[in-house]
């Protein structure tokens, strides 16, 4: 029996030692606690009580298209909106050409009641990546790569790949992770994204067919990139000299008050490439 | 689960819900004990839990979903009711020392004591993962959706809590090892 069996045969056995019969004392006194207790009235109302006419239908149907043309009108007005901020974030692709300047992402240059400041956050040097990072100073180093991100194959892998520089909060509720691949000359940022999107674990389908729809400008150390929202992490990738660079936070977008992306930006504003360029052993190129 | 049965304790109907006890109280109390680690305070827990479930049937959307909408309501008791139970480090099982014979069975009893107290270290939202896992048998979609949490979150506390018991078991290995020495 190797470790893993002898593992799992251990745990198995944990798990079930016991027994799971409830004392009928304990029946009884939830039997007779809930003569006495009264349950809860369900406030729903019912969707209609009354048929509709086709006439209520019209007019209903044509309030709800005048709310929803005011509603796109007052969401496409001009704003100076950077990106994850209050304005509406640009469901285009990502725009390779976009002026780093108009790509902010520190949320310190626009505050907002989520704001986060990094000026406490402990820097972190990947040499095997080639740059610098900064984390929240109550996480944790969880991983330090010990080995290249290569393509396919740990597209398919989870956060805690030994490829990757993974960054935890204390109570372990979210992950952040950083790496970086070579890739053929000519890949485009988009194509590579698609690729790695169909292959990546935490994927779920729709997101890849709704990527542009899921997509922001980003920016980091001063090169445009693209921020994508999957439904349950958010990702943000970079295409530098021949380099495919990655900042993951494995959480869903709703997880945190004002959005994981946000968080994201923040670790993006942190990131500076290294001058020389991954070391050695991560500058071997990637089959992408 | 019989949906009927579900419908009708929904409606206030006592003598249905009583029999819905009797179908989910073993599996609630299994759940409990596992994540509690403390066999009465479970049974605490369950009671609170399931006259919870009683009270709040009437909103239970779809009766079809009666067993995970009870787990969830059976962890949230086990979160409420935990911090203030001060007994969790009375029940560590005292192992014998130096068993020459029955190396196996001391092996087996050595490794379930390292994995209770690892596992009695690790937060409850982790053991809760762990629990409706490997012991209810749920996928982590499931389990993720039980407990309200995204799937990652998921993941990440099944990572961590399989992360403790596994190297509390390879603890309990490097002693065996160690006592093995000794003997030889």
């Amino acid at each position: 029996m190797n470790d893993d069996q002898a593992f799992d045969q251990a745990t198995r056995a944990f798990l079930e030692d016991g027994p799971d019969r409830t004392r009928a004392a304990t029946i009884d006194a939830v039997l007779l606690a809930v003569r006495t207790t009264p349950q809860e009235r369900d406030l729903r109302i019912p969707w209609r009580t009354t048929p509709m006419s086709n006439l209520m239908r019209l007019v209903t149907l044509a309030v709800l298209a005048l709310l929803v043309i005011a509603v796109v009108a007052f969401s496409l007005r001009p704003t100076s909106g950077a990106v994850g901020g209050g304005g509406s974030p640009s469901p285009s692709s990502p725009s390779p050409t976009a002026s780093p300047s108009a790509l902010a992402a520190s949320p310190s240059a626009q505050p907002t009641p989520y704001s986060i400041d990094t000026a406490t956050w402990t820097t972190y040097t990947s040499a095997r990546y080639g740059f610098s990072i900064s984390h929240p100073a109550d996480w944790f180093v969880h991983t330090t790569a010990t080995r290249d991100w290569t393509y396919p194959a740990d597209a398919t892998v989870d956060m805690y790949s030994t490829a990757l520089e993974t960054f935890v909060n204390g109570d372990s509720s979210i992950a952040a992770a950083a790496w970086s691949v070579a890739v053929k000359s000519g890949t485009t940022l988009d194509a590579w994204i698609q690729a790695y999107c169909a292959l990546a674990e935490s994927s779920v389908p729709s997101d890849c067919t709704t990527m542009p729809g899921r997509t922001v400008a980003a920016s980091m150390d001063g090169h445009a990139g693209s921020l994508v929202r999957f439904t349950q992490d958010t990702q943000a990738f970079f295409l530098v000299n021949g380099r495919i660079y990655v900042v993951a936070i494995w959480q869903a977008e709703d997880w945190i008050p004002g959005g994981v992306s946000r968080l994201l930006e923040a670790y993006l504003s942190t990131m500076h490439l290294l001058p020389g360029g991954p070391g050695p052993s991560g500058a071997s190129p990637s089959p992408s | 689960m019989d949906r009927d049965l579900v419908e009708r304790a929904r409606s206030g109907d006592q003598a249905a819900f009583a029999d819905l006890v009797h179908q989910v109280s073993d599996t609630l109390l299994g759940i409990a004990r596992r994540i509690l680690r403390d066999p009465g305070l479970a049974e605490d827990v369950l009671q609170n839990a399931l006259v919870t479930i009683w009270r709040k049937l009437p909103h239970l959307r779809e009766p079809d979903r009666f067993e995970a909408w009870a787990y969830r309501i059976l962890v949230n008791a086990c979160y409420a009711d935990a911090p203030h139970n001060r007994r969790w480090a009375s029940t560590v099982r005292v192992l014998p020392i130096d068993r020459e014979n029955d190396s196996d069975e001391y092996q087996a009893l050595a490794d379930r004591d390292e994995l209770e107290q690892a596992f009695r270290r690790v937060p409850l939202d982790q053991r809760a993962v762990f629990v409706l896992h490997h012991h209810a048998g749920l996928p982590l979609v499931a389990v993720a959706e039980v407990l309200g949490i995204p799937g990652g979150t998921a993941r990440s506390r099944l990572h961590y809590a399989t992360r403790a018991l596994r190297a509390a078991f390879e603890a309990s290995r490097a002693q065996d090892h160690l006592r093995e020495g000794r003997l030889a």
